[in-house]
Order: C-alpha cells, then structure tokens, then sequence
C-alpha cells in the first residue's frame, strides 16, 4: 500500500529508526524508497557549526542504503543541500515530486535540543507534506537491535 | 495491532481509511479508539452529581456513537475492527491503550474537532506524537474527503 516511501534521513540516531522502519514498510507492501538528505550547509544555526562530520554521516547513510539494497530493497538516495527553507521543504517537496504514499521520519535529528521531544524538521514535515506522515520515535521497533552498534560508535 | 484514533472528523475518517487498509495488508486486528472527558464546570471542577447522569453521560456516548459510526464504515469496507472506548485526557488515553494493548502502530488524524479547528495540527495529534510508545501515522484530511463530511 506504500509504493514510494520517501525517507528522511540525516545519519542521527533519531534518523536510524526511522531507516529500519522504512525497509520493514518498503519489504511488506514490495514499494520503493526513496532516502532524501538534507546537507546544511548553513552552519551555525542558533546552536553553532551544526555537521562539520557531513562526509562522514554522508557515508554512514550511504551504508545505509545499501543495507537495504542487500535486504533486496529498491532504495535511492536524493542528497541535496539548501540556503533557503530548510530541510522540510526539500523532503515535502521530494515527496511531492515522487508522488509519495508515506513520509517516514525519526522524531527528531542532530539539532534536537534537550527536553523537546518532537523536532522542527519532523513539525514542520507535518505542515508542508501532503501525503501522511509516519514519525518513528527513538524507542521503536529496530532500536534495540542496533543499540549496540550505535554506542560503540559513539564511544569511538 | 493498529490502534487508528477517531473522533469521526474529516482528518479521523481519513486516518480509518489507511489505518484499516494498513491492517489488512499486515494481517493485523485493526482497533478504532475515541476518547471521552467528563464534563468539567468552571475551573475544572467536575460537574456536580445533581445533574442528571444522562447528561453526565453524554461525552461517553458520544464517543461511543463515533466508535459505532466508525465500525460500520469498517464492516462496510469488509473489515472487523475492534472498539475501545477509553476516559480522557485525549493524549494519555491514546497512549495508554496503545501500550497495553501493544499497538504496532497508532493512526491518527492531523486534527480532530477540537475548538481549535483553524490550527492545521491538533494538540491532541501533537502530544501523542511526543508520547507514543510506538510509530504514529498522522494523516491529514483530503480536500475530496473533507469536502464529502462538509456535504
């Protein structure tokens, strides 16, 4: 029922789930995903120099989707970057251009600030696409499994 | 088990349609829950039990009615869905039965009839989004779907 499932993603943990829970929706109805990255390109936001790691988060993603390709899934990736906008707009506007059935999004991505539970890429999300939007919290189902991994990588 | 949440506005009714077709294509129960409050007097004090509890009742029955209305567009459409009618706060009620009942998923409508109507997102959709135990599908209403409730 999900032909084209347009994935935010942004290499952030928040974001991991959200990529496992795409390929489990994607293998079900047999549809395609189509991952879109956002660079920001404008660092230093209200919180300073955002991503200075984006080739490596870039490659991270790109495991990302080949991942899926092993699982014997159509993924694709859009990367783009933006001045203007913000990310939801390039994502919403993917969407629109793929004719999407579904936008999965992670609650919240590397800017999250402490305390606030719901981003405002994933708000904003909410506002501008016009398909519905799946928003997988950090706890969901897959988070556990790559728990590990993610701490180890952390600690590294 | 999808849990789709409904108050029978435009935005519930399209979060049915998908929630029931999501159930199917997993082979999964699908469950309509809508929430009910007691009413509250001024500064929230619940209403005196003088009233008549027929009146008292009312939210309940019609959250009840919705549940009802919502279950015969499902049998309509061939599917059997469960009806869980749970007592307010709107976003715990979701999220409580969504964890005790082990919801996989909880479909909602982007906004639901609450006062603030104009507002695009509800807070209702807003604080279940923050509080799941599990992925939540907000779906907006369709201008054709909104334009048939409005008929």
């Amino acid at each position: 029922m999900f032909g084209t499932i347009v994935l935010a993603v942004d290499g952030s943990r928040p974001s991991d789930n959200a990529v496992d829970y795409a390929g489990r929706l994607a293998k079900e109805s047999g549809g395609r995903i189509v991952a879109v990255h956002v660079k920001e390109i404008m660092a230093g936001r209200a919180a300073g120099p955002v991503h200075v790691d984006e080739e490596e988060l870039l490659q991270k993603i790109r495991g990302q989707m080949k991942q899926l390709n092993d699982d014997g899934i159509k993924a694709e990736l859009q990367v783009t970057s933006t001045m203007t906008g913000g990310p939801a707009h390039v994502i919403a506007d993917a969407a629109a251009k793929e004719s999407a059935d579904v936008i999965v999004t992670g609650t919240r991505g590397h800017t999250a600030l402490a305390g606030v539970f719901l981003g405002s890429v994933a708000q904003r999300l909410l506002h501008l696409a016009g398909c519905p939007v799946l928003v997988v919290p950090d706890s969901a189902a897959g988070a556990k499994t790559t728990d590990a991994a993610q701490e180890a990588a952390a600690v590294n | 088990m999808i849990l789709i949440a409904t108050d029978g506005s435009a935005p519930a009714r399209a979060a049915e349609a998908i929630g029931l077709e999501l159930a199917r294509a997993r082979g999964e129960i699908a469950a309509f829950v809508s929430v009910w409050a007691p009413l509250r007097a001024s500064f929230g004090v619940p209403v005196p039990e003088m009233l008549d509890s027929e009146f008292l009742d009312a939210e309940r029955t019609w959250a009840e009615e919705r549940l009802a209305e919502a279950a015969g567009r499902a049998a309509a459409a061939g599917t059997d869905a469960e009806t869980i009618v749970a007592k307010g706060p709107a976003v715990e009620a979701i999220c409580d039965t969504a964890t005790r009942r082990g919801a996989d998923m909880i479909v909602i409508g982007s906004h639901g009839w609450g006062a603030m109507m104009s507002l695009i997102f509800g807070s209702t959709t807003l604080g279940v989004l923050q509080h799941a135990p599990c992925p939540v599908l907000v779906v907006r209403d369709q201008p054709d779907a909104a334009a048939e409730a409005d008929a």
